[in-house]
Formats: structure tokens, C-alpha cells, sequence
């Protein structure tokens, strides 16, 4: 299509003008390649080296490509302009996020884009890694509290101030925004499900109030984690579903079973779950009560047991064929029997 | 039609490929991985093929129970059975959404046989993770 050959050399030229551009001098290029994860986008590891202005240096960035398709279905992901609104208050409010650099726009004269720059945080993402491989030993026993910490950080930041994120209707309760979602993606998919049917109407009459929505991470879990081998928690990673919401949502996500985070019987984890609840509670002064969290705990089960079939639908219809996203669609079950026991006690 | 080896064994023999000669001469980490669910997903369909139709006369006979239909000769063929299944779910889904399992001994009922209904199903997907939750369940997770 152009002169600069491969679709990686176009890419590492048009990223080259862009970033010299913004900088307002001409930057070298010092390392651009491919980097393996994540579902939504595809990365790039990005050096450059800016010699003058105000951000002379060397940059150790990274370069968010968007893809079509969605990871958590129907659920609203935040447009490019209100992540990068999102990712520099936060960074602002001193929460680990990398610091975000520039959005590109679809039809970015430097021939790139739609994605995002950002700074390129160093760490582990993958949650096996973390929870099993020696070289996080050191740092392992303060994961939990860090995790717990930092959630107490997020929801702190002045919901006020998050002027793009989605958010409750004058008097409705963030459980049933939430529960909406949930009960369409269900409908879109047409099958019936009755452990899911019945989760959904337990929920609902349940819906717990929530006087002061606060900004939600929406998928914080091992996996959106970026873990040093001495530091522990480097940065919490993709912020699409962010929203205000209840304190809630984000304690029963981060907790559920699937994830394999916090200790269950006869599968020892990071710790117990008392560790991250605990160490968020001192920070941010909210202990839930115990109905409460199991609450959201259901409720991250019935998303989750709704994700994963929509996982295996983006399959089925060919929109997406992959043997991942098939497979995923069979751990509906696991899902579902956690959901149920939750329900007993609800 | 018996021709062997059945559709089991063939089954089986890309399997036991997979994981025995392939995985091995691989060092991708990523190729590892799927080559992983390759074999896993294989081995599901495995453990469901035998007794498919078995079970989904099971799932409709208890069906028909919970909701008290009409007592009618279940089909002969896989496919008609799964759309009387499929059927009769759609039938629980309504009556739960119409708030009958909101209270009483219905809803009780309705809980036992979901949660048999997610054994069977975790039986076939991951018959090692059915052994964890019980475990679990032994032990009262709060």
C-alpha cells in the first residue's frame, strides 16, 4: 500500500513522525517490535530517544493498537478519548497506571492509529507466573495488600472529576446498571441458562444501595496486574470498563474463584482473602459487610459465567474463529457452580 | 455403520498425538498453550460422546419432573432430544423470571437440580476441578 514495506516497518515510521511531532523534534527510533497478550489490542514495545524539548530523553514506551471485536461483549468500553481523560487523572492522583502519553485518532496524518501511546510499565501480567514462579517469591506475601491498597487509591480519586466514564442514572443504584448489562448480553446470546436466569433475579431484589458511586476499575483481577519481581504491584493495567459504580463490584471481582488469587481449600494462592480486604478496608475505611461482598461475589460469577459464553458465541457465529475463545465457552459450568453456592447463602 | 476405529478411538488417537508427540517437539510458548487446549477440548468431547443421549434423557426426565409436564416417550434421535432439552430449559428460564423459585420448597428443588445438572456438566469439561469444589465444599468456604 506504501513505500515503507512491511506492515511493521510502515508502523515504526508513521510512530517515529508522530512522536517527533508531539515532542517538537525529530525522535529515533530505538526499538520497535511486537509484544505477546492481551485480547482487545495488539502492543508494541516502542523506544525512542527525544533529543530536545521539554521531553528530551530516552522513553521506554508503548504502543496500543485498536482491534475490532469486544472482550467483555455488550458491556460499554470507554471510547480512546475518555481512557486517556481516565488514565491521566488517575496518574495525577499518584495510582499505578502508566502514564499516558497520546491518543491517535482514526485518520492521524502520520499514517497510524486509532491506539495509544503510553509509558512501558516492566512486569509479569500472567497470573500463573505470578502466583507459582519462584522468581516472585520475595514479593508474593505483599501482593494482597498491595492489590487491596491500590483499589482503595482508585476509589478514592474524585469521581467528580471523571467527567467521561459511564455512570448511574439519577437514583439508580449501580447494581442494577450493572444487572442490565448482564441480563442483555444474556438475551443477545438466546440460550437459556437457568442457574444464570436464576442469579439475575435473586440480584435484582437484592440491589444493595450505593450513596456515592466511585470510579470502578471493572476488571480488576490477576491477569490486569503488572507484577515486579521486587517491587510487587507495578501498575494495574486496562482500563475499558471502567465506570462509577459500587466499591463493591470491584472487591467481589477481584475475589472470585476463576481467578485463582486469593487461597480456596486445598488451593493455596496469593494468601486469604482477609489479606486484600483487610489492607483495603485500613486504607480506605469501607469494610464491607459480609452480605455485601457475597452480593458482588454472585454477581462477578454471573458476569463472568455471561462473558464466557459470549466468548464461545464470538466463535460460533465466525465473527471470530478461535479455539481459545470456543474452549472458554465450556468453563461456563465451573462459573455457574460457584454461582449457585453463593446463591445458597443470598 | 461399526467401522473402527469409531469416532471415539479416533478421538482418542489425535489426543494422545497432540500431547505424546507433538507438545513435545515444540518450544513456542504460545504454541505450547494451545496445542494444551487442543488436547483438553478433545478430551471433553471424549468423556461426552458415549453417553450422550443417556444423558440428555436424564436431563429431560428431571426436567419434566420440576415442572411437572405432561409424561411423553422421550425421542430416539441426539438431535431431537437436545431441542426438547432445549425446550424445556427455555420453559424453567420463563417460570423462574415469573418469580417462582423466588421462595418454598419449589426453589429448593430447583437449586438441587441445578447444582446436579452443573456436576454432570463439569463431569465432561473438568472432572478435576469437580473433585476441587467438592473439597471445598467439605471444607465450608465462607
Amino acid at each position: 500500500m506504501t513505500s515503507c514495506g512491511t506492515r511493521a516497518e510502515c508502523l515504526r515510521t508513521g510512530l517515529a513522525a508522530l512522536v517527533g511531532r508531539e515532542a517538537g523534534a525529530p525522535v529515533t527510533v530505538r526499538d520497535f517490535r511486537p509484544m505477546v497478550g492481551g485480547t482487545m489490542r495488539h502492543a508494541w514495545k516502542l523506544d525512542v530517544e527525544i533529543p530536545s524539548g521539554p521531553l528530551a530523553g530516552f522513553h521506554r514506551l508503548i504502543y496500543l493498537e485498536d482491534r475490532e471485536g469486544s472482550r467483555l461483549g455488550s458491556r460499554n468500553r470507554l471510547d480512546r478519548e475518555a481512557e486517556l481523560g481516565l488514565l491521566t487523572l488517575l496518574h495525577a492522583a499518584g495510582v499505578r497506571v502508566p502514564r499516558p502519553y497520546w491518543q491517535i485518532r482514526e485518520g492521524d496524518p502520520a499514517g497510524v492509529g486509532p491506539g495509544l501511546v503510553a509509558e512501558r510499565v516492566e512486569g509479569e501480567v500472567l497470573a500463573r507466573r505470578i502466583v507459582k514462579d519462584t522468581a516472585f517469591e520475595a514479593v508474593r506475601p505483599r501482593l494482597l495488600q498491595q492489590m487491596g491498597e491500590e483499589l482503595a487509591r482508585i476509589h478514592a480519586v474524585r469521581a467528580g472529576a471523571a467527567s467521561g466514564l459511564p455512570r448511574p442514572r439519577p437514583g439508580e443504584a449501580p447494581a442494577e446498571v450493572e444487572l442490565e448489562q448482564t441480563e442483555r448480553s444474556l438475551r443477545e446470546i438466546g440460550e437459556p441458562h437457568p442457574a444464570l436466569e436464576l442469579g439475575l433475579r435473586r440480584l435484582r431484589q437484592l440491589v444493595p444501595d450505593c450513596a456515592s458511586p466511585v470510579i470502578v476499575h471493572g476488571d480488576y483481577r490477576l491477569g490486569n496486574f503488572l507484577v515486579d519481581p521486587e517491587r510487587g504491584l507495578a501498575a494495574v493495567l486496562d482500563w475499558e470498563l471502567a465506570h462509577l459504580g459500587d466499591p463493591g463490584e470491584d472487591l467481589g471481582w477481584v475475589v472470585m474463584r476463576f481467578w485463582g488469587c486469593v487461597d480456596r481449600p486445598g488451593r493455596p494462592a496469593l494468601g486469604a482473602r482477609e489479606r486484600l480486604l483487610d489492607a483495603y478496608a485500613a486504607a480506605s475505611g469501607l469494610r464491607l459487610d459480609f452480605a455485601r461482598l457475597r452480593y458482588w461475589e454472585a454477581f462477578a460469577n454471573l458476569r463472568w459465567a455471561t462473558v464466557t459464553l459470549e466468548q464461545a458465541h464470538r466463535h460460533l457465529s465466525g465473527r471470530e474463529r478461535s479455539l481459545e475463545l470456543a474452549s472458554i465457552g465450556r468453563h461456563c459450568a465451573e462459573v455457574e457452580r460457584e454461582l449457585l453456592r453463593l446463591l445458597r447463602g443470598l | 455403520m461399526d467401522d473402527r476405529p469409531t469416532a471415539l478411538e479416533l478421538l482418542r488417537a489425535v489426543g494422545d498425538f497432540l500431547e505424546q508427540d507433538l507438545l513435545p517437539a515444540i518450544t513456542d510458548r504460545r504454541l505450547r498453550y494451545r496445542i494444551l487446549i487442543a488436547g483438553s477440548a478433545l478430551r471433553m468431547a471424549e468423556r461426552e460422546l458415549p453417553d450422550e443421549d443417556q444423558r440428555l434423557r436424564a436431563e429431560l426426565a428431571a426436567l419434566g419432573d420440576l415442572l411437572d409436564l405432561p409424561r411423553a416417550p422421550a425421542p430416539e434421535d441426539t438431535s431431537a432430544l437436545r431441542r426438547c432439552v432445549l425446550e424445556a430449559n427455555r420453559e424453567l428460564c420463563d417460570r423462574i423470571r415469573g418469580g417462582l423459585a423466588d421462595q418454598g420448597p419449589w426453589r429448593e428443588r430447583l437449586l438441587r437440580h441445578l447444582e446436579a445438572m452443573v456436576e454432570d456438566k463439569l463431569r465432561i469439561t473438568n472432572p478435576r476441578e469437580l473433585d476441587a469444589l467438592r473439597a471445598e465444599a467439605a471444607e465450608g468456604q465462607p
